[in-house]
């Protein structure tokens, strides 16, 4: 494209910016609208499936009437003795409710000897002490808690109440970095012990026994095994996780798709009638350009590339805005469609994870209906006679 | 140079409200003449100078320009033609109002794929030529009516055409502006352009550059 003809463009882009402002705005909207929700998938997508990955294959409820109730841990003793079953572990959490019982917290129990869940804990706490964290009643808290607790006064410790009517008071020994917000900002992690009089389970059963089973082949035999072994045990396994969290996703995202694709086929529908009713000092420019010896071609081309550089401009600001609202300020709002409303305030860290090739699906699912919406209109006023127009 | 045989044109043909705005237009026009097609308003004034400019194609007859027939010309080559030798004058202007001086000239000139230095040579030119280069930098609609007229002259001489056709160049000017207008005419003529100028306007009636008046009525000549 020659230079003239882009000064000549860029001239009129910048001289009709009254004219171009609300098709501007309405597609930066639009795309800063799409790309948060995508941003959002993504990075919440990422840190969830990074989390899993460090969950154990297998998580045995025991379901008595369809409720999940607390799991004898003698159990472990006949799991162990599964061929192919590499580990064993009890787990230990529940709900907290706060006095007012309008919020809970999320309690896990951390055994020493429950080596996968050390390890976990090890890699969000950094380099906290761990065994010097359960030696004595200490508590570390994701954020939603520390804010929570800190409006209530409580800013080195906090009394909790058994549900047997006993104060147990727990020092706040650290908190959970900002990056684990995502799954863990209610999260008070304290020794298995305590946990278990602060939730009350009794010291011969946890909330669920975990396993890893190395060879995925064994896997569903071993189901088979688990099942037989006591009829009232449930088997979560990782790849059903997987598989939930990855269409629960998925289906958000879809929904969302459907229902921008609804809006951007209104507002190009919009556009269409926009250019089709053609203002008279529209149809007059295209008039006088005609007269003074520009083609059709000339015409479309001026008016196309106009307006593609207005949906370009439209578009990286819109990427923009939302890359800078959700890895910024954290997606207000937007982030409880995903997260759900989350019984704790918070402001979540996403990870920012942007994924390129839907980034260029998005701009072609935006340009090309965009362009078709103006080229048809113009293209009719184009070709009829102009005259009438420079009278 | 200029001739037309036989032209007719018709608007809405076979439609509703069917108009015959040009019937069995034949007529010459030389080089260098400066010819001036007189009538009322809807005599056919516009139309005739449209179809000489390739604007508008005839219903029938046949039209030579520069010993090319135009009458069927397909638009990429009508528009090449109105580029490279029409120069084209509006009773309204017709300029991007918030556009410079500069800028408005510089218009035909953009689909042509010349040079940024070329271009400013050209305007520059043009400019001169129309007794509009004081102005150049001027927003359009900062103008008075006969800086815009002179704007619009400029444009027309840009491409350095052959041709130049003006509608109505007095209509929207006082008699001033009018007697400057003819002064560029003249200077237009002396320069070897031929000039075709579509008016009712009386001044023209005494302007000693004229070569020829046509009149129009009813869209015949009469």
């Amino acid at each position: 494209m020659q230079n003239s003809f882009l000064n000549f463009l860029a001239l009129l882009v910048y001289k009709h910016k009254s004219k171009h402002i609300a098709v501007f705005l309405i597609s930066t909207l639009l795309i800063a609208v799409l790309a948060s929700f995508m941003f959002l998938t993504s990075s919440i997508k990422h840190d969830a499936l990074i989390a899993l990955k460090q969950q154990p294959d297998f998580t045995i409820q025991r379901l008595i009437g369809g409720r999940s109730v607390d799991i004898p841990i003698k159990r472990m003793e006949d799991y162990g003795n599964i061929t192919g079953v590499s580990y064993v572990s009890a787990r230990v959490f529940g709900r907290y409710f706060t006095p007012d019982r309008k919020r809970y917290f999320t309690i896990i129990g951390v055994d020493l000897f429950d080596e996968q869940l050390v390890k976990w804990v090890k890699e969000i706490l950094g380099k906290t002490d761990i065994k010097r964290f359960l030696s004595k009643n200490n508590m570390i808290v994701g954020s939603s808690v520390k804010e929570y607790l800190h409006q209530n006064y409580y800013d080195s410790y906090f009394n909790f109440t058994t549900p047997y009517g006993k104060n147990v008071k727990v020092d706040i020994f650290g908190y959970l970095d900002k990056q684990s917000d995502i799954i863990g900002s209610d999260f008070i992690l304290m020794r298995i012990d305590l946990a278990r009089e602060i939730l009350g389970i009794d010291s011969d059963f946890a909330t669920d026994i975990v396993l890893n089973i190395p060879n995925p082949a064994e896997r569903e035999n071993i189901k088979f095994k688990l099942l037989s072994l006591n009829y009232d045990t449930r088997i979560i396994t990782k790849d059903e996780l997987f598989k939930e969290y990855e269409n629960l996703f998925n289906y958000k995202g879809g929904v969302f798709l459907a229902g921008f694709i609804v809006s951007l086929l209104t507002f190009m529908l919009i556009l269409y009638q926009r250019y089709s009713m053609i203002n008279s000092s529209d149809k007059k420019e295209i008039a006088i350009l005609r007269a003074v010896g520009w083609s059709i071609k000339d015409v479309i081309k001026l008016k196309l590339t106009e307006s593609i550089v207005i949906a370009v401009m439209a578009f990286f600001t819109g990427i923009i805005t939302a890359y800078v609202y959700v890895f910024y300020f954290g997606a207000p709002i937007l982030k409880n469609l995903f997260i759900g409303f989350g019984n704790l305030p918070t402001s979540i860290n996403f990870t920012p994870v942007v994924n390129t090739g839907e980034l260029v699906s998005m701009f072609l699912i935006f340009i090309i209906p965009f362009t078709a919406s103006i080229l048809i209109p113009v293209w009719k006023i184009a070709i009829t006679d102009s005259t009438e127009a420079l009278r | 140079m200029i001739e037309l045989k036989n032209i007719y044109k018709t608007f809405n043909q076979n439609g509703t409200h069917e108009f015959t705005a040009l019937k069995d237009i034949s007529l010459k026009i030389e080089e260098n003449e400066l010819v001036i097609i007189k009538g009322v308003s809807g005599s056919g004034k516009s139309t005739l100078l449209a179809i000489i400019a390739s604007l508008l194609k005839p219903t029938s007859g046949e039209i030579t320009v520069e010993s090319k027939k135009i009458a069927k010309l397909p638009d990429l080559h009508a528009s090449d033609f109105r580029a490279s030798v029409i120069g084209f004058i509006f009773q309204s202007f017709n300029l991007f109002e918030h556009l410079s001086v500069k800028e408005n000239v510089s218009v035909p000139l953009v689909p042509l794929k010349l040079k940024q230095k070329s271009i400013d040579e050209k305007v520059k030119k043009a400019l001169l030529l129309a007794n509009i280069s004081h102005k150049e930098n001027s927003t359009v609609k900062n103008l008075s009516g006969g800086e815009k007229q002179r704007t619009a002259i400029a444009r027309a001489l840009v491409n350095n055409p052959k041709i130049i056709l003006c509608d109505e160049p007095t209509a929207n000017l006082d008699q001033e502006n009018s007697k400057a207008f003819l002064k560029v005419v003249t200077k237009l003529k002396e320069k070897g352009f031929t000039i075709v100028i579509a008016t009712h306007d009386t001044i023209f009636d005494s302007y000693d550059q004229v070569d020829r008046i046509i009149n129009m009525q009813n869209a015949k000549i009469v």
